[in-house]
């Protein structure tokens, strides 16, 4: 049994099986295989919200005194595409490692490359700050994670991983159910918020995920509202159908914006007026890419740091999908993801304690080199990283000398 | 049995087909009945020369203005939006984002080639994309080459395009059509073209559905398009893109048996406008118009034109002063970048998302930006059909709600919608005037946010 989450209250933990079974996701789990994000919201949004034991730590509140525990926030960070483990957790010890890999191999001894030893068996790529987190205990590698019978796809996959159910027939996502149970009869829609550029299937459950999508106007402000009395009078006296077909869903998307808004326009301000993202950590020609998971980050630490309620993020790092030019993608990739990290523990200040980042990956990589790159694989990695996480590896590494077919 | 040509109808299949009628079109179409509307739709000999290439000077964001611009004012212009509207389905299924490959003229060319081929052969289409060079540049498939074959296109070629995730493939058939797809090389001439290289095509035997052969590419297409799985595949696709809901089994059997037949995109689409279950009300109130198509719908129904890029370069700055009675060039650009989606940048090779993921906070709020950058404007146009308005809204409030839907080619509309365009209209407040208040309400309101 796998078990990341570490705490004030290790007893209240509850099994990875029974959170599956509470968040209807069923067992995902097969042979070697494991899901880790359930075991976390299993403890980060579970129990400190149903019971207000596992507060966050002395300091970890912008909240003040008096106000509602506000709970740990998890951030959900997808690396779309397939994450490569072999060459992002590198097994340097192992013999067969070089074997397999070939021409891909990292050369672990040669001191050039950017690479954090983490222990005799493995060392980390291009990922400085998760390395000292590694080294603060902070930072859970969960190995070899992944189902049997993967096809091989993107979008099957990813919605697999969303819905948390081997044969998609939930038709919900995993965390929308675990909010759902979290928020009660009347969530407040700011309680999961999507900040990537696709609003993740992840969420949906009986009410509609918020994607709020960095650099946006978000319109509804005091001074839109002044400017725009005549419509917002209109919008104020609309009544809010209800129903679920999406003649509903288009007129309600209007009135809930008027809604939430108001809330988030103070906090989230003008594109224009959000400082600058540095882009120097990035490749010129991909700066963009960069700069909008650095844009994710920073939202993400101003709604916290802003009291916004919100429990679980998503954010979307993508293009891990390494057919051709592994080399030189793969490290910038892992690259901005570490530097975003560092950017966003600095701008969270205090609130990171109450704070977990997961990242997830659709499916992982075959060990082989193809010449320039990876193909699709079966067992992937994930990284839990924050203060309260038991640092350290856990789940089981696929063996490297025996694959199952096809991964 | 004939689909009755009323408004509704009418008005449903131009909306859907193509970007929405004028007045005069629908009459027509009442008319004619709608069984003759569509073949007049899909009629390529009808469609003009879609302009001279786009300058080439380089990436920047500068060129994604003029491909956007130049798609714009083709599908705002064209007699035959059907076909225009069919591009963008065509963009949308082989969706390939050209910040990869920085060429908006790459991108320009594969958007010619669903213009030119997207009404013809699926098989002919599906053996272009692998000839497409936006296309292999975009799917790793120009780097592909004998001993080291990398799967990305066939696995896409299979699941995306031709078959579907269930589609009766496996692990065994991607890796083997990998190998079929090895040496489709890229000449950087000047256009660039690709070019079947025999040097670096794995030539060996492949199993592919379990038979056997010395394949290329075009024998694993032609391996594919004799599936029944791919004609299912294509048909549910189409009708999912265009009807919004997921097709009922004997509508999917019947579409899928008017495919296979010649394997004819055309013969699809005119079985599909011109089925009953076409227009029954889940499929009337059952998509969500993507931005650029409300972009079209808009500024083709208010008569509002856009800037010609392939004679007038775009302004250096963004101009405030507009043409007499025009918007500004950037109005459309602003309104595409408001509500996040623009020609040639779809978020992944799976396209644009379905329906509910358009109505979330970040969307809604950016059609309501979207809205708002257009009705700005609103008291400067000086088009027929704003002129209409205009003149309905200074005699009688009821009459401009109706003047604004026939202008963006709507039928029927709810009485809450109406009654907020007629409350926006005689609303006093704020430092926004009565027109684009009310134009906002309208362009913001189920009937438009539906498609």
């Amino acid at each position: 049994m796998t078990t990341i989450a570490n705490g004030p209250a290790p007893g209240r933990l509850r099994t990875r099986r029974q959170f599956l079974t509470i968040a209807g996701c069923g067992a995902l789990g097969a042979a070697g295989a494991s899901i880790a994000a359930p075991v976390l919201l299993d403890r980060y949004l579970g129990d400190s919200a149903t019971t207000g034991s596992v507060g966050p730590r002395s300091g970890g509140s912008t909240v003040g005194s008096g106000a509602p525990d506000p709970g740990f926030v998890l951030v959900s960070v997808q690396l779309g595409g397939g994450i490569d483990f072999l060459n992002t957790v590198v097994p340097h010890s192992d013999s067969r490692y070089r074997r397999i890999r070939g021409d891909g191999t990292l050369d672990v001894d040669g001191g050039e490359l950017p690479l954090t030893q983490l222990d005799d068996a493995y060392s980390l790529y291009a990922m400085p700050f998760l390395g000292e987190q590694w080294g603060a205990g902070n930072l859970a590698i969960v190995h070899g994670v992944g189902w049997e019978g993967s096809s091989l796809s993107h979008f099957e996959a990813t919605d697999m991983w969303e819905q948390g159910s081997p044969d998609l027939s939930t038709r919900t996502g995993w965390l929308g159910r675990a909010l759902s149970d979290l928020a009660g009869p009347e969530p407040d829609p700011l309680i999961g918020l999507s900040l990537g550029e696709v609003s993740p299937s992840m969420y949906a459950a009986g009410w509609s995920p918020v994607g709020l999508e960095p650099g946006r106007r978000i319109p509804w402000s005091a001074q839109f509202r002044e400017e725009y009395r005549a419509l917002d009078s209109v919008i104020v006296d609309m009544q809010a159908p209800v129903g679920d077909d999406l003649v509903s869903l288009a007129r309600n998307s209007q009135l809930d914006l008027r809604r939430i808004g108001a809330r988030l326009g103070p906090i989230v301000g003008n594109p224009e007026d959000r400082e600058p993202v540095d882009d120097e950590t990035s490749d010129e020609e991909f700066a963009g890419d960069s700069a909008f998971l650095d844009q994710q980050f920073d939202l993400a630490a101003d709604l916290i740091n802003g009291g916004i309620p919100t429990r679980a993020f998503h954010v979307m790092h993508d293009g891990f999908d390494t057919h051709a030019n592994q080399a030189a993608d793969l490290p910038r990739l892992l690259g901005e993801l570490d530097a975003s990290l560092r950017r966003f523990n600095q701008r969270l200040g205090p609130a990171a304690e109450r704070v977990v980042v997961a990242t997830w990956s659709e499916f992982g990589r075959r060990p082989e080199w193809n010449g320039d790159g990876t193909e699709h694989g079966t067992a992937g990695v994930q990284f839990v990283v924050g203060p309260t996480v038991r640092g350290g590896h856990h789940g089981e590494p696929p063996p490297l000398d025996r694959f199952d077919d096809d991964d | 049995m004939p689909i009755e040509p009323t408004p509704r109808n009418a008005a449903h299949l131009w909306r859907r087909a193509a970007f929405g009628a004028t007045p005069e079109e629908l009459a027509q179409t009442q008319r004619n009945g709608i069984e003759a509307t569509v073949a007049a739709m899909f009629d390529h000999r009808r469609a003009v020369d879609a302009g001279r290439p786009l300058r080439s000077v380089g990436y920047s964001a500068y060129e994604t203005e003029h491909l956007n611009l130049w798609f714009l004012r083709l599908a705002t212009t064209s007699p035959t939006p059907a076909i225009e509207k069919l591009t963008w389905f065509w963009h949308g299924h082989f969706a390939t984002n050209l910040d990869k490959f920085e060429n908006p003229e790459l991108l320009h060319a594969q958007l010619l080639t669903f213009r030119r081929y997207g009404l013809g052969r699926f098989d002919g289409l599906l053996k272009l994309m692998a000839r497409d060079p936006a296309m292999i540049l975009w799917l790793d498939l120009e780097q592909s080459i004998v001993g080291r074959p990398n799967e990305n296109y066939a696995r896409e070629l299979m699941e995306l395009f031709s078959l579907g995730v269930d589609g009766g493939y496996n692990q065994f058939d991607v890796a083997n059509a990998g190998r079929a797809f090895t040496g489709y090389t890229l000449e950087t001439d000047r256009p660039p073209t690709v070019m079947l290289n025999a040097g670096l095509h794995d030539d060996g035997t492949k199993t592919i559905f379990g038979q056997t052969g010395r394949f290329d590419g075009d024998d694993v297409v032609d391996l594919i398009v004799a599936r029944p799985e791919c004609h299912r595949f294509v048909a549910t696709r189409l009708w999912t893109r265009y009807a919004g809901t997921t097709p009922p089994n004997d509508v999917l059997e019947f579409l899928s048996a008017a495919f296979a037949t010649r394997l004819s995109i055309k013969d699809l689409l005119v079985a599909m406008f011109t089925h009953p279950a076409f227009y029954a009300d889940d499929v009337r109130n059952g998509l969500v118009a993507q931005p650029v198509e409300s972009v079209v719908a808009a500024l083709r129904g208010l008569g509002i034109e856009i800037i010609d890029v392939s004679t007038t370069p775009i302004p250096d700055d963004e101009d405030l002063d507009a043409p007499a009675g025009a918007v500004p060039w950037f109005v459309p650009i602003a309104m595409l970048e408001e509500m996040g989606q623009f020609v040639g940048h779809p978020p992944n090779v799976g396209g644009w998302p379905h329906n509910e993921p358009w109505l979330d906070a970040t969307r809604s709020a950016g059609r309501l930006n979207a809205a708002i950058v257009l009705a700005e404007w609103i008291d400067a146009i000086d088009s027929a059909p704003v002129r209409a308005i205009r003149a309905a809204a200074d005699r009688d409030p009821r009459a401009a709600v109706g003047e604004m839907f026939a202008a963006l080619g709507i039928a029927e509309w709810s009485d809450e919608t109406a009654v907020a365009i007629v409350t926006a209209l005689t609303a006093a407040g704020g430092a926004v005037g009565p027109l684009p208040t009310a134009l906002t309400v309208a362009l913001t309101s189920p009937e438009v946010i539906l498609s």
